[in-house]
């Protein structure tokens, strides 16, 4: 029998695929020596079945022009890929045809999961990864840590490191707000410290969720339409910094007679898919003439549009992100969140955390989001403390980019994969404990 | 005259313990109010007991829940057909054989709550999760399934890990006293030092020495239900309530109901569409 290869003799293929596998994206691309945005290939992570009942598999969706009725099968649920009948079929096309055409069993993989999923859920993935589709090797990871490898330190503005290889960042404390939940994830060199990780489960599918219930029950039933709602969401949403101001400004006074604050009250036009296939954003019209026409009673000869106001709509479901009691849940928001995570670390490691908080994820993209959280951990910490909150560059596809970063030094990647071989003769739980960082071997 | 006699219901005396159980309300009769008429002095006696923040009936928390359950739904059908188109990479492998544990997970339909649930009774099996050291588990009192922020014997008191569950009792056991201090550092009293701060720079607490680090960094990580956000601490201020019709504060209460709106005119929407006193 054949002596094990240490770790400095592996032999990894040279091209490695990064896989940032989201509940409502993926983001996935091969790395390169010095990886930028450019190559990471982002697509949704769903099956969709279109209203003339043809079926659409991930990157295939864009070619689809008539969103109404289309119904989704989303493999990933709660941050964990638990439907792979779904995910193989969508991962199978990208490989074969699709954005990330390559070989498996002469590619590495990096693929990236939720924090704190049941094991049985990583044992599948292992054994899909290896025995399905045979990646030459492979490193499963939780999010989180990827993002060590971007460069924070120009990200905060500090003096440049000497050398320029992608180490790991010191200290990190990163928050990443995604489709399903948000959590809260300390980081040391890369490594996450497993007591201190806490999740939210509002992200942007509860802030979506909600926002199409306020909008169905107070203007225009848009519970069937997920993805106008998504527009709407994108286009005038935003993190309110001043909540009390911002919700007089939307009330219109006891008897209606109060004039609502244009700066807050926006109205939404929704698209009629002959002239406009996106909705858009305009400011209010208090008028009664307006009034009338959104009613549809108006008399006067003008095309027929389909526009409501928004007022606390706008702000009312972000803020779930910090006040998540505000539907009956009953968590702490985020800066909380931070402050529970905190408190189970010794005392000394803190400020270092308070003076390194990233922000990743899609749900960040909120305006106002970052000023809201620097403003609300400051309330909670002494004023001795530093405390500096950036959102990473592209919060979508920055932990494509610290995987991507990680596999441009080989080295390094070498720590960390686990070959198809050694997979096979170690078996699943070994594989496990390797993924989960276990030194020495 | 005719005889009327009252006939018992039941064959003599049904055994009646002669207790019972009855909610714990925290009943103080030295702080209740004597003759308590208004509302307002049953509310300040409510929140002088305690209780469960007052106001959420069973109804309202039935509610509440259903709404958080609307919320998390991404309306995923897992109905819809996955496609087996044969791609040409396949077929020029010829059929390639699937192993046991393949088909079984690509057959599987399970969802996540199944594997929560699975997971959890695991949990109520094993008491500790497989600890990435070498050393055997050790054997600990039944793994807690309540977020940890939420334990009373949380990580600030690192010496209680026999009476806190398995995931605080593998941090490290620093010892509780006044940490060791560098010789050029101030004294602990004294707040922190300059406000620029990185990791690099001194605090009046030690650093965690590289074991310190290394076994919080290997600790092995929570369960899905204990690494949670907690609820928030009893002094934070009562959930804000908003009106259900327009979305402003809800400062008025239905009386039949429960819900709240903000006044007259939502007051008339509220009784027409959304009023429950009739259900």
């Amino acid at each position: 029998m054949t002596p094990q290869k240490s770790r400095t003799e592996l032999d990894l293929s040279s091209q490695t695929l990064v896989l940032d596998n989201g509940a409502y994206h993926i983001k996935a691309g091969f790395s390169s020596d010095h990886p930028t945005y450019k190559e990471c290939r982002t697509f949704p992570n769903c099956i969709a079945r279109t209203r003339d009942k043809e079926i659409l598999v991930g990157s295939e969706l864009a070619q689809c022009n008539d969103y109404g009725d289309i119904d989704f099968r989303r493999p990933v649920e709660k941050g964990y890929i638990v439907d792979w009948e779904g995910e193989r079929a969508i991962w199978s096309r990208e490989l074969e045809k699709g954005e990330i055409k390559c070989n498996p069993k002469e590619t590495n993989l990096i693929l990236t999961e939720a924090p704190n999923g049941p094991q049985a859920l990583q044992t599948h993935s292992d054994q899909m990864i290896f025995e399905e589709f045979e990646f030459a090797s492979a490193y499963r990871c939780i999010a989180p840590t990827l993002n060590a490898y971007n460069d924070t330190r120009s990200l905060f503005g500090d003096p440049q490191a000497p050398s320029l290889e992608a180490l790991p960042a010191e200290v990190l404390l990163l928050v990443d707000t995604g489709y399903s939940h948000t959590t809260v994830t300390p980081l040391f060199h890369g490594r996450p410290a497993h007591n201190a990780i806490r999740r939210l489960n509002i992200a942007g599918k509860q802030i979506s969720n909600l926002l199409s219930e306020l909008i169905s029950l107070r203007h225009f039933n848009v519970r069937d339409e997920p993805y106008i709602v998504d527009e709407i969401k994108e286009d005038a949403c935003f993190v309110s910094t001043d909540f009390t101001h911002d919700i007089e400004a939307c009330w219109s006074g006891n008897s209606n007679r109060k004039d609502l604050d244009r700066s807050v009250v926006v109205d939404y036009v929704l698209p009629d898919y002959t002239n406009t296939y996106r909705g858009f954003v305009r400011p209010h019209d208090s008028s009664r003439a307006a009034e009338l026409r959104r009613l549809g009673l108006s008399t006067l000869d003008q095309p027929k549009e389909d526009f409501f106001p928004l007022g606390n709509e706008r702000f009312g479901p972000p803020e779930l992100l910090f006040n998540p009691s505000d539907v009956g849940l009953s968590c702490e928001g985020v800066p909380g969140m931070i402050m529970q995570s905190l408190s189970t670390l010794p005392e000394a490691l803190r400020p270092g955390l308070l003076a390194n908080i990233m922000v990743v994820g899609g749900c960040s993209l909120l305006p106002g989001f970052v000023e809201r959280l620097d403003m609300e951990v400051r309330k909670r910490v002494n004023s001795d403390f530093v405390v500096r909150v950036r959102r990473a560059e592209d919060p979508v596809r920055s932990t494509w980019l610290g995987g991507a970063r990680l596999a441009s030094n080989r080295s390094l990647l070498r720590q960390h994969v686990v070959t198809k071989q050694q997979y096979e003769e170690n078996g699943a739980p070994w594989t496990a404990r390797q993924f989960a960082g276990k030194r020495g071997r | 005259m005719p005889h009327i006699e009252e006939l018992p219901l039941t064959a003599g005396k049904a055994a009646a313990p002669g207790w019972s159980y009855v909610p714990d309300t925290g009943y103080d009769p030295s702080k209740a109010p004597l003759n308590p008429t208004t509302a307002r002095s049953k509310r300040k006696y409510a929140a002088l007991v305690g209780g469960d923040r007052g106001d959420l009936s069973l109804r309202q928390q039935g509610q509440a829940q259903k709404l958080i359950a609307e919320l998390d739904d991404d309306r995923s059908r897992r109905k819809i057909e996955v496609p087996t188109r044969k791609s040409a990479a396949e077929e020029k492998r010829g059929a390639r054989h699937q192993t046991s544990n393949v088909a079984r997970i690509l057959k599987s339909e399970k969802t996540f709550v199944h594997y929560l649930d699975d997971e959890e009774a695991l949990l109520d099996k094993q008491p500790a999760r497989p600890s990435y050291n070498d050393e055997t588990p050790k054997p600990a009192p039944r793994a807690s399934k309540t977020p940890l922020a939420r334990r009373k014997s949380t990580a600030l008191n690192i010496e209680s890990s026999a009476s806190s569950s398995p995931a605080p009792a593998a941090l490290p056991q620093t010892p509780m006293g006044p940490p060791p201090l560098p010789h050029h550092l101030p004294q602990p009293t004294s707040k922190p030092q300059s406000s620029t701060s990185t990791a690099q720079d001194p605090s009046p607490y030690a650093l965690p020495s590289d074991a310190e680090l290394e076994a919080l960094l290997s600790a092995p990580p929570l369960s899905y239900s204990a690494a949670q956000s907690a609820p928030p601490p009893r002094t934070d201020p009562p959930p804000r309530r908003f009106c259900d019709v327009c979305g402003y504060w809800g400062r008025i209460k239905c009386l039949s109901c429960g819900g709240r709106y903000c006044g007259l005119g939502c007051k008339e929407a509220h009784l027409q569409d959304k009023c429950l006193r009739w259900k």
